[in-house]
């Protein structure tokens, strides 16, 4: 009798399945598909418009591993899961197959966040947006400002002091802290986007995220080495300029992308040496382009002890820069294919440009200068001049860097029908990511569908679409910004697109991320 | 054994109710011999989620031509002409420069409770073994359903979700 109670309930399935009433759909769900939570709920529930029965839920966490679930309850038409205790914070696919009353499969998943600190990605406005001259401008002010306060710092605790050295050090100083301060203003606007750089609400969403604390760091380096330079001399003074140059160093890695990249250790020291070295170049030619004004002797023992030291700080830049730079980019092609890479490959150029000039001034004008050759100081200060302005482009370079996501971008071109889909992710990584589409038609024109929507899932890690609605951004231009593309894997994304009333057309890729 | 008769009717009101009629908007005759004149059927089972249906609307495929949808009390009837590419035979040596590419009715409403056809003659084109989709936008007092959506390689018919109406052409007779 089982036997024929099974048969009976196969026939009815198989002469239901493909012949049903438009099927259950999910309304709405606890979390709320997208959410942040401040703190892990105890359990989940997916509220559908009619009585389903559960085949599977799972839940899955940001490495893609399964998480153990509950029992899951059909509780009229919602179905309801215990979640593991104490989930961290990270973000969570929780992935659905149920059986509606037609007894035909529905399948689908949400993505929902935990964790109220903002994640290091919102510190930074949405990948792919433009900076801004203003935030650019103000970057590589502040930063200038900074490798001459703190590096004339450093040159004072290591060479010796130097003309003008108290002017130098005060204006440096505050204009670091002057900057940073602005530049935390414009980082609001920047990531709230419609607000000013003075509107408060700005301020208060910069000071929330990683920005805040490493503006903070630049500017009381910044003020304590201009404070330190109005002092006398002593040991408080020597202290105080020390101090001032490690906190002003120490800013660089708070935020942007060393902050994010991994293994973050290994990425923060990068960047704290790679600026600390940079600070001493930088300060240091500033101090000795000021010992060599015409009316001074020649300071050849500072030049021999500059020279000696440089050597050092010029490996630890170098491989320090290498370092971070292997930390961002995937492939050695994406130095030429993405444009973080070109940012990267630009400031080697300019670094290269300027060991060359360095390498002339040790080898060539320094032993000039020994044999007492006066007219070598004059070439070594247009030297020093030429350096400090290959510095400055250097810096410039950075401040687009910061401000552009390293990306191994995925990209890929599907056609369909009379149209194609440009598909592009940024970074093309685990993560959040700037998903965007371009849609042209058969003349290579842009094109706009009259609906288009994402669907995300993951056939190998058994994730059921995840839909979001592609949003236009230009002519032909879609795009959704998201985490959805939690963990690393390979992925199934679906553009679809409505073309008119009657006629819809998808275009599906697999990419994988790491 | 007298236990199992209560399953067996259960098993067959299962089945019986799992008529295809129920279940989406869709054509009551799947399949026509090509090149012959037809009667096609349209089903409409249910409004939008409990919303009544107040326009259908058809959009005709590429080579079906003498096309006259039937009138329906209550419901307005709109007729959408395309010019073809090139003027086809009718037959009876008739050339014509002009087809219908979709058909709407107006009105009703139809509530969500009840339900109702629309019936479209045509003559069908002369290419057996291809299958004509006749996609339908169901436009409701409140929502829309859109019956567009064609089966391929990645989506086999049975997963889509609102198939569009398909009329399968048999060889000719």
């Amino acid at each position: 009798m089982s036997r024929l109670r099974a048969a009976c309930v196969a026939l009815a399935f198989l002469l239901n399945a493909g012949a049903a009433w438009p099927h259950a759909s999910l309304v709405s769900s606890m979390p709320a598909d997208g959410a942040g939570l401040p703190a892990p709920p105890a359990a989940a529930v997916l509220q559908f418009d009619e009585p389903v029965s559960v085949l599977a839920v799972r839940l899955l966490d940001d490495t893609g591993a399964a998480l153990e679930l509950g029992t899951p309850r059909a509780e009229g038409q919602a179905i309801r899961v215990e979640l593991p205790r104490q989930l961290r914070g990270g973000t969570y696919l929780l992935s659905y197959r149920v059986v509606s009353a037609d007894s035909h499969p529905v399948a689908g998943a949400i993505a929902f966040a935990i964790g109220s600190a903002p994640s290091p990605v919102h510190a930074e406005p949405p990948a792919g947006a433009s900076p801004g001259a203003g935030r650019l401008a103000a970057r590589a002010l502040r930063d200038l400002a900074l490798l001459v306060a703190a590096g004339g710092a450093l040159f004072v605790l290591g060479i010796g002091r130097f003309p003008g050295e108290r002017h130098v050090l005060a204006i440096a100083g505050c204009v670091t802290a002057c900057f940073a301060v602005a530049g935390i203003g414009l980082q609001g606007a920047a990531l709230i986007g419609d607000a000013g750089a003075v509107a408060p609400e700005s301020w208060r969403i910069a000071m929330r995220t990683s920005y805040g604390l490493s503006a903070g760091a630049a500017a009381a380096g910044g003020l304590t080495i201009a404070g330190a330079a109005l002092l006398a001399g002593g040991r408080l003074r020597s202290l105080l300029l020390g101090a001032g140059a490690l906190a002003a160093a120490a800013s660089l890695p708070l935020t942007g992308h060393a902050a994010t990249a991994s293994p973050g250790a290994l990425a923060t020291a990068a960047v704290a040496a790679h600026g600390l070295a940079a600070a001493f170049w930088t300060g240091s030619l500033a101090a000795l382009l000021a010992l060599l004004r015409p009316a001074g002797g020649m300071p050849v023992a500072a030049l021999r002890r500059f020279s000696g030291m440089a050597m050092v700080a010029v490996a630890v830049l170098f491989a320090a820069g290498v370092a971070f730079a292997v930390l961002q980019l995937s492939a050695l092609s994406d130095l030429l294919g993405t444009r973080y890479g070109n940012l990267v490959l630009a400031k080697a150029v300019l670094f290269g440009a300027l060991v060359g000039i360095a390498a002339r001034n040790r080898f060539v004008l320094l032993a000039l200068l020994e044999r007492g050759v006066a007219a070598a100081g004059v070439r070594l200060r247009r030297a020093i001049a030429a350096e400090l302005a290959l510095i400055a482009a250097v810096v410039a370079v950075t401040a687009f860097l910061v401000h552009t996501p390293p990306e191994r971008r995925i990209a890929a071109t599907l056609s369909a029908g009379a149209h194609t889909a440009a598909l592009t992710l940024v970074p093309g990584r685990a993560g959040p990511n700037a998903i965007s589409v371009r849609f042209r038609d058969r003349a290579g024109q842009p094109y706009d569908p009259a609906e288009a929507t994402l669907a995300i899932a993951s056939v190998a890690a058994a994730v059921e679409p995840i839909v979001r609605p592609l949003n236009r951004s230009g002519p032909g231009e879609y795009r959704y910004d998201g985490g959805e593309l939690a963990f690393p894997g390979r992925w199934d994304v679906t553009i679809r697109m409505r073309v008119d009333d009657f006629e819809r057309t998808e275009f599906a890729t697999t990419v994988e991320l790491r | 054994m007298r236990s199992s008769t209560p399953w067996l009717f259960a098993c067959l009101a299962g089945a019986s109710i799992a008529q295809p009629a129920l279940a989406h908007v869709t054509l009551e005759t799947r399949q026509a011999p090509a090149d012959s004149y037809h009667k096609a059927v349209l089903n409409v089972p249910h409004g939008c989620k409990e919303s009544p249906t107040v326009r259908i609307r058809v959009r005709i495929p590429e080579g079906v031509t003498s096309v006259k949808p039937q009138p329906k009390p209550g419901w307005q009837l709109a007729i959408t002409r395309v010019r073809l590419a090139k003027p086809v035979d009718a037959g009876h040596g008739n050339l014509i420069s002009e087809t219908v590419s979709e058909v709407s009715w107006s009105g009703g409403p139809l509530a969500d409770e009840h339900f109702d056809e629309f019936r479209i003659v045509m003559k069908l084109p002369d290419r057996p073994g291809t299958t004509l989709y006749f996609p339908v936008v169901q436009d409701c007092r409140e929502g829309v359903q859109r019956w567009i959506e064609i089966p391929d390689k990645g989506r086999p018919a049975g997963e889509l979700k609102e198939p569009a109406p398909a009329l399968t052409l048999t060889p000719k007779p």
